[in-house]
């Protein structure tokens, strides 16, 4: 899996290619819990290069969608989700937790 | 008779029979929600579609939908992969689809095989199930009688109960009605053979003297009424052996350790000496345990030769109950059982094995003394036998079967609340330990064994599998060169030839000769094996461990840390030998791939964790 980090404003976007699964959701799972270690506590997952994500990926994004929360006005976002992703975090459940917008630039206007 | 299939009775390592999985699934939850639906359909829905839109509603459902997605989640980030040929350790592999799909459509109808009211359908699936375990561990079908049990644990503590039980019987006849085993003193009574014992209990039960010879019998009295004699098991046995004596009350110091041979086998020659000096010291025996299949190597105790020894000691006044604890290799019998399920002579055995290609002729399996062991099972009183071991059953079913189900009165129990006495219903909870226990489960072996006989051409298949790569991983590693990481070199060799289908394997730097270092080694080893380093999703290979030291296994396994150049001082300075263990379940091994293919790339994966070890030390 491939992920990109990039700030804009006070927002750390996080770009994320390829599956997120029992194999890489160790890696986005330490790759978030460090930018929480450096204060950042809003985030948006740009996920337009995600297909799949299984249930560990999901426990990675709701712990740190907790921990976001935590802090006044921290949150974790999701832009572009693809349609195969959407249907899992319907059935999940998860849509009606993270707030899922079109695109990054929505996301982060809506902090 | 078109040969099973083995490739379709998994899901397979990855998920390659899905579509079948999910396509049943769906329809049997589809179906039991119809059936649910079905119920008296003209009374009212008891949940509304207001009812489902209230917001208190949507939020359990949610909180249940993330509380599963957490389940979910941890299972993938911390479950061992079972079903991978990468997983070689313990006795577990992939299961059954039918038994799984069997198992999650029942627990929807929750059956409790306590009593039948609660399990009409389960309980008598679970009769059924027993006798044919019973028949196909070679008992007569009118005389036997067996059921699931939550484990192999449970099971041979129900042998070890029916063992005290009738043991402690005659006693009881004796002060209750004399003249029926009258000139017989305390020593002739406490070593009455079983099937003798047995015309007394069914004598008593025929008079209407059972419930007043009962009610004098150990099971009523406690341990008062009967010291327990001596319970004799092999030094390889499984620990639920020390609870079992605990529990029942004989005490651990009435278990008696039996040595093993060179093949950890139950060195049958000791055994007979022991049982003379018992004898000669007037200690009863109560029961003698052999094992089809020990847990930590495999092997095969030879069965026949204490059969022998049991014919030989009854001629001379001393008997015994006899208990095999085949758990782990009992499914193992299938590869002995034609069609018809008589037992295979040995050419009809080696016959059958080259005809259906099951084994590979030059491995030379079975040998004359694993031939004559399972040929031999039918001989004991009782036997246990684990389907979700080599029956490839999900977690909880262990089992046991009795020779003579007359047993069965010697422990069973009324609980009016429970059943009914009179009822023509089968009283299941009345000759078990345990109470409340699942009916799916039941439904899980009772399905598996819908679809896969238990003959070769059935279980027997499947078995063949794990049983042929065990013996060539032995072969491969007792065979294989050196490995050279630069500045080291290390030996691999297997500590015996397996019995059936678990390799326990060890490495040792080649000049050195401390057991210490050899032990940390292969602890390490295994380390980078387990869930102790790393992620287990990650790792290349997973295996299991045991320890054989001397409190336990004498000086045996002294002989295979000579094979290493360790001298016997370092033995008897160190006393214990750490191997890695694995139990060759999974019946994918070499599909395809070739052996050589799958060992190039074992070795391979040995050689990097040992550059890593040696890099650390370093």
């Amino acid at each position: 899996m491939v992920i990109t980090t990039k700030t804009i404003g006070d927002v750390e976007v996080v770009a994320l290619g390829g599956r997120i699964d029992a194999v890489t959701s160790y890696d986005l799972d330490t790759h978030l819990k460090q930018l929480l270690a450096d204060g950042h506590t809003k985030m948006v997952a740009d996920m337009a290069g995600v297909h799949y994500i299984s249930s560990s990926g999901l426990r990675v994004l709701l712990g740190v969608y907790k921990e976001c929360q935590k802090v006044a006005q921290g949150e974790l976002k999701l832009a572009a989700v693809q349609p195969e992703v959407a249907q899992i975090l319907d059935v999940t459940g998860f849509s009606k937790l993270l707030k899922s917008y079109e695109t990054v630039e929505t996301a982060i206007e809506n902090f | 008779m078109e040969k099973l299939n083995v490739d379709a009775l998994f899901l397979g390592p990855k998920s390659e029979n899905e579509l079948f999985f999910k396509e049943m699934l769906h329809y049997l939850i589809d179906d039991f929600m119809e059936w649910r639906k079905g119920y008296h359909s003209e009374d009212h829905p008891a949940i509304t579609a207001d009812d489902q839109i209230q917001t208190s509603f949507q939020q359990t459902l949610l909180d249940t939908r993330l509380a599963l997605v957490e389940l979910a989640g941890r299972l993938q980030d911390k479950s061992m992969p079972w079903f991978s040929t990468r997983y070689l350790g313990h006795m577990t592999t992939d299961t059954l689809m039918a038994a799984n799909l069997g198992y999650m459509l029942t627990l929807l109808y929750n059956p409790n095989n306590c009593a039948y009211e609660g399990s009409p359908v389960t309980t008598e699936m679970e009769l059924e199930v027993g006798k044919r375990l019973a028949v196909f561990l070679g008992y007569d079908p009118e005389r036997s009688w067996g059921h699931i049990a939550s484990g192999g644990t449970i099971a041979n503590y129900e042998g070890l109960w029916l063992a005290r039980n009738l043991k402690a019987f005659p006693l009881a006849v004796a002060e209750i009605e004399p003249d029926w085993v009258q000139g017989l003193d305390t020593w002739q009574l406490l070593n009455l053979p079983s099937e003798r014992i047995l015309d007394l209990v069914e004598k008593a039960i025929r008079s209407n003297r059972f419930a007043a010879i009962r009610s004098a019998s150990a099971g009523q009295k406690g341990l008062a009424a009967f010291k327990p004699g001596k319970v004799l098991v092999p030094q390889s046995k499984h620990y639920s052996w020390l609870k079992a004596v605990d529990i029942l009350g004989i005490g651990q110091e009435n278990l008696i350790f039996i040595p093993v041979t060179d093949e950890y086998r139950m060195d049958t020659g000791v055994l007979s000496r022991k049982l003379a000096e018992l004898q000669q010291q007037k200690e009863h025996v109560l029961a003698v345990v052999g094992i089809i299949g020990t847990t930590e190597e495999g092997a095969v105790d030879d069965i026949h030769r204490i059969v022998e020894i049991r014919k030989a000691f009854e001629q001379k006044g001393l008997s015994f109950y006899f208990h095999i604890d085949a758990a782990y290799g009992g499914f193992v019998r299938s590869l002995y059982l034609n069609t018809d399920f008589s037992f295979s002579s040995q050419t009809e055995l080696q016959q059958n094995l080259q005809n259906l290609n099951l084994m590979d002729a030059r491995l030379e399996y079975p040998s004359e003394e694993v031939y004559r062991a399972f040929a031999a099972m039918p001989e004991a009183d009782s036997i246990t036998i684990d389907p979700h071991k080599m029956g490839y059953i999900p977690y909880a079913t262990g089992a046991i079967a009795v020779k003579d189900k007359r047993i069965l009165d010697l422990i069973s129990f009324f609980a009016h609340y429970v059943f009914e006495k009179k009822e023509v219903h089968p009283l299941l909870g009345s000759y078990i330990m345990e109470g409340s226990k699942a009916g799916a489960t039941v439904a899980a072996v009772w399905t598996a064994l819908q679809v896969i006989p238990l003959h070769q051409r059935g279980y027997g298949q499947i078995v063949a599998r794990g049983i042929e790569k065990a013996l060539q991983l032995y072969h491969a590693l007792e065979n294989s060169h050196p490995i050279d990481t630069g500045q080291h070199r290390y030996i691999v060799r297997a500590l015996t030839k397996p019995d059936i289908n678990i390799v326990d394997f060890a490495f040792c730097e080649i000049g050195d000769t401390n057991l210490e270092h050899m032990n940390s080694l292969n602890q390490t080893l295994f380390e980078f094996f387990s869930y102790k380093t790393g992620r287990i999703y990650t790792n290349d290979f997973i295996t299991s461990k045991t320890s054989l030291d001397q409190e336990n296994y004498g000086d045996i396994p002294e002989h295979f840390t000579r094979r290493f150049g360790i001298p016997q001082s370092e033995w008897e300075r160190v006393g214990s030998v750490y191997v890695l263990r694995s139990c060759i379940m999974t019946p994918f091994l070499n599909s395809n791939q070739p052996f050589d293919e799958f060992f190039s790339r074992f070795m391979n994966i040995m050689k990097e964790k040992l550059s890593a070890i040696t890099q650390k030390n370093e």
